[in-house]
């Protein structure tokens, strides 16, 4: 026991280490940071255990349900909605300690140091501490390498079978992993004809399970609209659908919708340098070195890259806010592997000091040029709304006091570009010897430093919210010991996703919705009516009950 | 004081500066609340001298707006006093003393602290503005049968609105209880406070050891190889 303690000691340790960042901000989560969105998983959840939330979960948009499968435990565990979430936020640390022994996998030359690395990337553990899929998607996406890793090592088909399974059901967490489904199976099948078409006829088979799988998602998601979705209305259920992106397709082939990819496809590739120091870029370099030697698996970390900054890129055309021109929340989940292949990179010793100074100096040249492309495109459109968690990566630099758009891109440029030449230098310092590797622990403590930094930023403020909401939900409870008491929300013609928060934590109590301001005449007498703070209907509900209660989101009406 | 209120004199105005909005006053002898700042302007109600009300605006020109239960209006500031101070039954009200300087502050409403807005849509929850629990009288609370200091008051004084004392109850109630939550929710960022502080601490302690278990092995591997 000792001996094995003495010699995984890094791995406990970084786990440890894990675990006390999931604990720093957990005693504040009371419940959703992003209401609509994280209701949209956990309504799947409550839809397999038996409830029904249809009434709330129509007002937002569709969301996939391949993470409720693994919230359906944690829901049917926890009946407290505090603690369920709280648990749930510890399975997606759990599955980043999982990403870190995986990571060690794929070759014995990447250390407990390497995988920390990328394991400790602040977007993930912002995102963990909510009850996004980020943490799930990041996991897959490197199990999937795993197996592919696997499968040409031994040639073991059943590495295969599991790899496919794999991205069918990545596919099914978060449909922007289509690229990684296409391009498994394109690496898959390059593979295949090169030696001699031998395997084809096994990947038909495996493509034809796969279609299968795909063709149960499709009926399963029709499923899910059928009977969550029911009073969704067709443009917000297409928000988050394929039928929502045709429109963007076509705005390819405008002029302006033309200049407008390529600064997307810019600022995509951007926030890959800034968000890793530079690392990632290494590991692009990296992966088309071994490409040219024949390596199956950076042909797919190279796809299925190019195919995450192409989604991404198109998914945000529409020049909208500061924020989506960079918008890494969609293509960063493959930024491990190239975290892990850019430290690989600068240990190489054909990599001299000068050669390493000339990259960076490449790098940094084209990183400039690409942020005054965005730039460009923020003086052009006059974009100024900003949501900082969806470009973690760099958003900590974000000062709300002086807050100017380009100004912010070009001092993230100028921070992360001295961090770049720090990084990478430093990187290829420690990989000379072996012996410096736990230098490597200084990084680390920074990603974990900006992580919390992004917490409190993002996340603490909503979480003052939600614990006032948990006021509220004590209050209907109070009011409606039995349960017999109808619960209304009224979305006063607007569709605020906050209720979300109490239907989660009320889930015995059907919230039923009522669109129309002018339906509330018929409410009263033993029905309990909530309205977001906000909403113009205060006063004259004020007259209509006896009684209100202001907390939180919400205001409570009830007659005694 | 007990000199002052044998004489009939009003008790002492409160200072204007310490007039502030949401502060709950008492107003030292009968008065009408008035539609606007002007002494020619119509009644919306009287007030019994001894009545609670809540400051809505702050004082502006000797006047300031002030609420009774569901009754607003505007009143002169020579008429308000701190909560609590004796008031003499049957002052006149034209006879209000000069505003001086009086011990202690208004006793003033738990409020929330507001929060700055927030990302919605896919992004974040909208941080509520703060929002005081504070639950809403019966527009049409009965009267409670005269108390019996002002029993000697006035005829005009029986047609006033007097303190109702069970709403009275409800609001000092209502009071409470937001600031039950008020304490409540601070104690509780108390705490958060402490047990980030304490993973803080955890956290840096780890990475230091790391580092640390990082050099004895590499002393310990060097000092092995010579």
């Amino acid at each position: 026991m000792k001996a094995w303690c003495v010699r995984r000691r890094y791995d406990i340790l970084f786990v440890v280490l894990m675990f006390c960042v999931a604990s720093h901000g957990i005693s504040k989560s009371y419940g959703f940071y992003f209401p609509a969105d994280e209701f949209g998983y956990w309504s799947h959840a409550a839809r397999l255990a038996g409830y029904d939330w249809s009434d709330i979960a129509s007002l937002s948009s569709y969301y996939s349900f391949g993470y409720s499968l693994v919230l359906l435990p944690v829901f049917l565990l926890f009946k407290d909605g505090v603690i369920a979430y709280r648990v749930a936020m510890f399975v997606n640390f759990a599955l980043l300690a999982a990403c870190f022994f995986v990571l060690q996998k794929m070759g014995r030359s990447i250390s407990a140091f390497h995988a920390a690395v990328a394991v400790f990337y602040p977007t993930w553990l912002f995102y963990a501490g909510t009850t996004f899929a980020e943490a799930l998607l990041v996991t897959l996406y490197i199990v999937i390498c795993l197996l592919l890793l696997k499968y040409i090592r031994t040639d073991n088909k059943l590495y295969l079978v599991f790899m496919f399974a794999t991205m069918v059901y990545m596919y099914i967490v978060h449909m922007r992993a289509v690229g990684v489904l296409v391009s498994g199976v394109i690496v898959l099948f390059v593979r295949g004809f090169k030696n001699g078409g031998k395997r084809v006829r096994y990947m038909l088979v495996l493509l034809m399970g796969a279609a299968f799988l795909l063709a149960a998602a499709f009926l399963a998601k029709k499923f899910w609209t059928g009977s969550l979705y029911t009073d969704a209305e067709q443009v917000l259920k297409n928000a988050n659908d394929y039928a929502g992106q045709f429109g963007k397709i076509a705005y390819i082939f405008t002029r302006e919708g033309f200049e407008n990819l390529i600064i997307s496809i810019a600022g995509k590739i951007l926030y890959l340098g800034l968000s890793s120091f530079g690392i990632a870029y290494f590991g692009i370099g990296y992966a088309v070195k071994a490409l040219r030697k024949g390596s199956y698996v950076s042909l797919f970390v190279l796809l299925s890259t190019l195919a995450a900054v192409m989604i991404s890129a198109i998914y945000t055309i529409y020049p909208g806010r500061v924020d989506a021109l960079t918008y890494g929340r969609y293509h960063e989940y493959v930024m491990p592997i190239l975290i892990i292949m850019g430290i690989r990179a600068l240990g190489e010793k054909a990599l001299t000091v000068k050669r390493t100074a000339g990259i960076i100096s490449v790098i940094l040249v084209l990183e400039a040029v690409m942020t005054w492309l965005v730039t460009v495109s923020l003086h052009k459109n006059g974009q100024t709304s900003f949501f900082g968690n969806t470009i973690c990566g760099i958003s900590w630099l974000y000062d709300p006091e002086n807050f100017e758009p380009a100004g912010f891109y070009w001092r993230a440029y100028a921070v992360c570009g001295a961090m770049t030449v720090a990084a990478c230098m430093g990187v290829r310092w420690i990989g000379r010897r072996k012996g410096r590797e736990m230098l490597l622990v200084i990084l680390v403590a920074v990603q974990v430093l900006n992580s919390i930094r992004l917490s409190s930023m993002y996340i603490d403020s909503s979480r003052l919210g939600c614990f006032r909401d948990t006021i509220v939900m004590q209050k209907i409870e109070e009011l409606n010991p039995e349960n017999d008491r109808d619960v209304y929300y009224s979305t006063d013609g607007e569709p605020f996703g906050n209720i979300g928060i109490l239907q989660f934590m009320m889930r015995d109590t059907p919230i039923h919705i009522v669109k129309a301001y002018y339906d509330l005449d018929q409410y009263g007498g033993e029905d309990l009516l909530l309205i977001d703070y906000r909403s113009d209907q205060a006063q004259a509900l004020e007259e209509k009950f006896d009684s209100h209660f202001r907390k939180g989101h919400f205001i409570l009406y009830y007659n005694e | 004081m007990a000199m002052l209120l044998m004489m009939g004199m009003t008790v002492c105005a409160v200072d204007a500066e310490k007039i502030k909005k949401n502060s709950v006053l008492q107003t030292n002898s009968q008065v009408e609340l008035r539609e606007a700042p002007d002494e020619n302007s119509a009644v919306t109600a009287t007030l019994l001298g001894g009545t609670p009300v809540i400051i809505k605006e702050e004082a502006a020109d000797g006047w300031c707006k002030a609420a009774y239960q569901e009754k607003e209006g505007y009143v002169q500031i020579s008429y308000l006093v701190l909560l609590g101070t004796p008031i003499a039954p049957d002052a006149p009200a034209d006879t209000a003393a000069e505003p001086q300087q009086t011990e202690g502050e208004a006793v003033s409403q738990p409020a929330d602290t507001a929060a700055g807005p927030q990302q919605t849509d896919g992004e974040a929850a909208q941080q509520p503005a703060d929002t005081a629990a504070a639950e809403s009288q019966p527009a049409d609370t009965a009267a409670e049968p005269q108390p019996a200091d002002v029993e000697t008051a006035p005829q005009a004084a029986d047609n006033a609105v007097r303190p109702d004392r069970n709403a009275l109850d409800d609001e000092f109630k209502t009071i409470e209880e937001a600031a039950i939550v008020a304490y409540q929710e601070a104690e509780t960022a108390k705490d958060q406070a402490a047990s980030e502080k304490v993973w803080g601490i955890v956290i840096a302690v780890l990475v230091v050891a790391i580092f640390a278990v990082g050099i004895i092995t590499t002393l310990r591997n060097n000092k092995g190889k010579k």
